[in-house]
């Protein structure tokens, strides 16, 4: 083997310009967090404007921090650290501009459609359908930037953190394409292919994996590289981060259905959901560890350095949320937290812990190493630290006290069997002092941020951005012999697995005790004979199968999109197939009408679904409240479905026909009117803006398309029956002396509302079912 | 346990199939890195964020 020495120039100016991205939208993201955490408490404050209410402002809170705060961060590191650790330059300026760029624009547009209401509606996966080819395009660009860059690495070995990254870029484009299946109605309006349940199911393996694949598994390959830097020292354990690495790829993807406890959603993807949660706490754990223990016998310089102070309290709320998580998938403390401000509280110190922090940590250490200047004050980086430290810890508290208050409120029952607390803006009432505090918490954290900002900016003036060059020694070693990609998937070792897996899967099915013993006994041969072989190749000197595998990005990226696939389709695939249109009752769903439809659209424009659920679950204090437990099959003409996944009003699933049409009319003008209490903000402007008519047939003609059982007829008919049902709504008002064009938005949702809940075959008995659970009451 | 665990489903061999390939995979890399690997082998893997080479001015 020979070496020789070459000079390497990294290209930082990217680095430099995806960390001011995510400085700049993260204070903006921020910004917009703390607005909406106040207008739940002072409702007023969207000042009437439609634009400016909190549910059209949530998505852009959320997407504005996991897509432009995290995900400029996140880009940021890892421009920087593959680099270094392939020793070697991007492959392409040019893409890595595209990238940028093109990315930039992606948050402009969300910026921009998100508060006019052009949604999806699927929780941070909102934006419309070009939008979403934008993203697919740009994350390509990026992956063939990033795999370029492998292929011509000057270190043969790939560092745990280049795995992180390589699991990110092939899950997060499985994760977005799968999820964003969509046919289009005009430029900015899509339907979900899916519907009901399937959409849901497809919906939260991809939330809880953009979690887990965008907001964690490349900020482990940025900790894995950052810490032992800024530390001094190598990572704790190398083979632990191995095992951190292969377990969350492999269990990560199947922990999705831990969203949908106690729904429609079949009883086994639910276990299956808790149970890979509840194993997630090992590997998570075991890289949280890895990374604390990192700074054994170096702790001092936590004291004194604000960029470890930052990373070691970031690792932390890492193994917080970790630990928090798998506890909250349980299907007992489901019951209780799910719905309220817990998981609110729990996605925080996961968002502004986790993330947040190593974001600041990693700020802190590229800024005076991009600009060549010491970082211009220790004490503003100290404060920061404070300030958002005790911000979280006060958000989270308050988000506890919050959500295990209005689980309790929500569930508790008199000793006659009645709700103790039956109207829900009672529970509104009682958590309203923690919203307040909550907005305390974060207004500290944004004020650290801001603080950040500051000093950074004051760092960066008047110095000059530098570009590192480096002279790095490259081992050149003669052309690889053995297997090339068809010997490695022929490989011994895979043989050995698949003949183990066949025997192990032919165990759980024997129906004698003698066969069980016989393949137990034969699992065990197989499973010596490949250790023999293996030990005596290795005494041989021959590269083993695995080395091959690190050593080949391709092999490397092939395997990891596979384990990944295996949950998702082992998952996804029963639910696509099943017969979910075989109703319970025997009696077939109505699909809505053209005007209920219409309705339907302008409840996800609106982000109703960010603050109503339309799902009861199957507990008696849920049907003491809402009505009978929902279905599978009352959703199968939903697309998409409109579950929500938070409770800060009322579930709607049966809220059809409970209310006269002049009750919504009032509400929804004004909502404290009819609801003393709610905070929930006026949306008057709904009386005056009107429906697209014309729109009825081709929405009806679309979703014939996909399945809803619409006839021909229907969608000739479609304008006139759209406005014969809105008549009879505007008839009612004007008998209560309320007069509304037949046309007007107004009228629509109030048809839509008036529907649900009220399909065939929904039991109309007093009595709760025998069925239902207590939910751990 | 294991028919109610599953009832409502179809295709049962699906999630088990996985399952099984995921703990053998999972007992493999464990046994491989933790019983036939020594810390020494990914000494040169560890060190790699601190070798970026040497700055040029």
């Amino acid at each position: 083997m020979t070496t020789r020495i070459e000079r390497v120039s990294y290209d930082d100016a990217i680095v430099r310009k995806f960390m001011v991205a995510s400085v700049l939208f993260g204070a903006v993201g921020l910004l917009v967090g703390l607005w909406i955490a106040l207008q739940l408490a002072w409702p007023e404050l969207n000042f009437g404007i439609p634009y400016t209410t909190f549910s059209r402002l949530r998505p852009l809170h959320t997407n504005a921090v996991i897509f432009a705060f995290v995900g400029n961060m996140m880009f940021a590191g890892v421009y920087y650290s593959t680099q270094r650790l392939l020793k070697a330059r991007m492959a392409n300026d040019a893409l890595s501009a595209v990238h940028f760029w093109g990315w930039q624009l992606i948050i402009v547009a969300a910026a921009i459609t998100l508060p006019l209401g052009i949604t999806t509606s699927k929780e941070y996966a909102e934006l419309e359908w070009p939008i979403d080819i934008a993203i697919a395009l740009i994350w390509v660009v990026f992956a063939i930037n990033f795999f370029w860059t492998l292929a011509r690495r000057n270190e043969k070995h790939l560092y745990v953190a280049i795995w992180f990254y390589i699991a990110t870029i092939v899950t997060v484009a499985v994760l977005h394409i799968v999820n964003s299946f969509a046919l289009p109605l005009s430029a900015l309006k899509s339907y979900s292919v899916f519907s009901g349940v399937q959409d849901a199911l497809v919906q939260w393996w991809y939330g809880h994996n953009a979690v887990a694949f965008f907001l964690t598994t490349p900020i482990l390959g940025i900790m894995y590289y950052f810490l032992p830097k800024a530390a001094g020292r190598p990572v704790y354990s190398y083979r632990l981060s191995i095992v951190h690495f292969w377990a969350l790829v492999f269990m990560y993807i199947w922990a999705g259905p831990h969203h949908l406890l106690y729904t429609a959603l079949p009883e086994w993807a639910q276990s299956i959901g808790m149970l890979f949660s509840l194993m997630l706490w090992a590997p998570s754990w075991g890289g949280m560890l890895n990374g604390l223990l990192t700074l054994r016998g170096a702790w001092d310089k936590v004291r004194e350095d604000p960029v470890l102070k930052f990373f070691v309290a970031g690792v932390t709320f890492y193994g917080m949320a970790t630990f928090e998580g798998p506890l909250l998938s349980i299907k007992s403390v489901s019951a209780l937290a799910h719905y309220t401000d817990w998981i609110i509280g729990h996605v925080h110190g996961g968002a502004l812990g986790w993330n947040g922090l190593m974001a600041a940590g990693m700020f802190y250490w590229l800024a005076p190493r991009l600009w060549d200047k010491p970082l211009y004050s220790k004490k503003a980086a100290d404060a920061h630290f404070w300030l958002a430290t005790i911000g979280i810890a006060t958000y989270m508290i308050s988000m506890w006290i919050s959500g295990i208050n209005q689980g309790l409120m929500w569930r508790a029952l008199n000793a006659d069997g009645t709700l103790t607390y039956p109207s829900f803006t009672e529970t509104l009432i009682a958590i309203r002092p923690m919203y307040i505090i909550r907005a305390l918490g974060g207004s500290m954290y944004l004020v650290g941020f801001l603080l950040m900002i500051w000093n950074l900016l004051k760092t960066v003036s008047g110095a000059k951005a530098v570009d590192t060059t480096v002279e790095v020694t490259i081992e050149e070693q003669p052309a690889v012999e053995g297997p090339g990609v068809v010997a490695v998937i022929t490989g011994r070792p895979l043989w050995f697995s698949v003949v183990a897996l066949i025997l192990t899967g032919a165990f759980f099915f024997a129906e004698s005790a003698i066969v069980a013993v016989g393949l137990a006994i034969a699992v065990l041969v197989v499973g010596e004979v490949g250790y023999v072989i293996s030990n005596r190749e290795r005494a041989a000197g021959k590269a083993s199968w695995f080395n091959l595998i690190e050593h080949r990005p391709l092999a490397f990226t092939v395997l990891t999109l596979i384990a990944v696939l295996i949950g998702g389709v082992a998952e996804i695939l029963p639910m696509v197939l099943i017969k979910q249109a075989v109703p319970v009752t025997g009696a077939a769903q109505k699909p809505y009408t053209a005007l209920e439809q219409q309705g339907r659209d302008l409840y996800t424009r609106e982000g109703c679904y960010v603050c109503h659920s339309q799902m009861i679950r199957p507990m008696v204090a849920e049907y003491l409240r809402y009505g009978e437990a929902a279905r599978a099959e009352e959703f199968i003409y939903d697309h998409p479905f409109q579950w929500g996944s938070k409770r800060t009003g009322p579930d709607l699933q049966r809220i059809g026909g409970k209310y006269p049409s002049l009750w919504h009319y009032t509400h929804m003008n004004d909502p404290r009117s009819t609801s003393p209490g709610s905070n929930m903000p006026s949306y008057a402007w709904l009386s005056e803006w009107h429906i697209d008519p014309k729109l009825a047939p081709k929405k009806l003609a679309l979703m014939q398309k996909l399945g809803v059982p619409y006839t021909n007829q229907d969608i000739d008919d479609a304008e006139e029956n759209q406005r014969r049902q809105a008549n009879t709504i505007v008839a009612d008002l004007q008998k209560n002396g309320v007069t509304v064009d037949w046309d007007s938005e107004m009228v629509a949702l109030i048809s839509y509302l008036q529907r649900l809940g009220r399909d065939q075959g929904v039991a109309l008995s007093d009595e709760a079912p025998k069925t239902a659970a207590r939910g751990g009451q | 346990m294991f028919k109610q665990f599953f009832a409502g489903m179809e295709f049962t061999a699906l999630p088990i199939f996985a399952l099984l390939l995921f703990m053998s995979f999972f007992v493999a890399m464990v046994l491989r890195t933790f019983a036939f690997k020594t810390k020494r082998d990914f000494q040169h893997h560890s060190e790699l964020p601190l070798s970026d080479g040497k700055e040029i001015p």
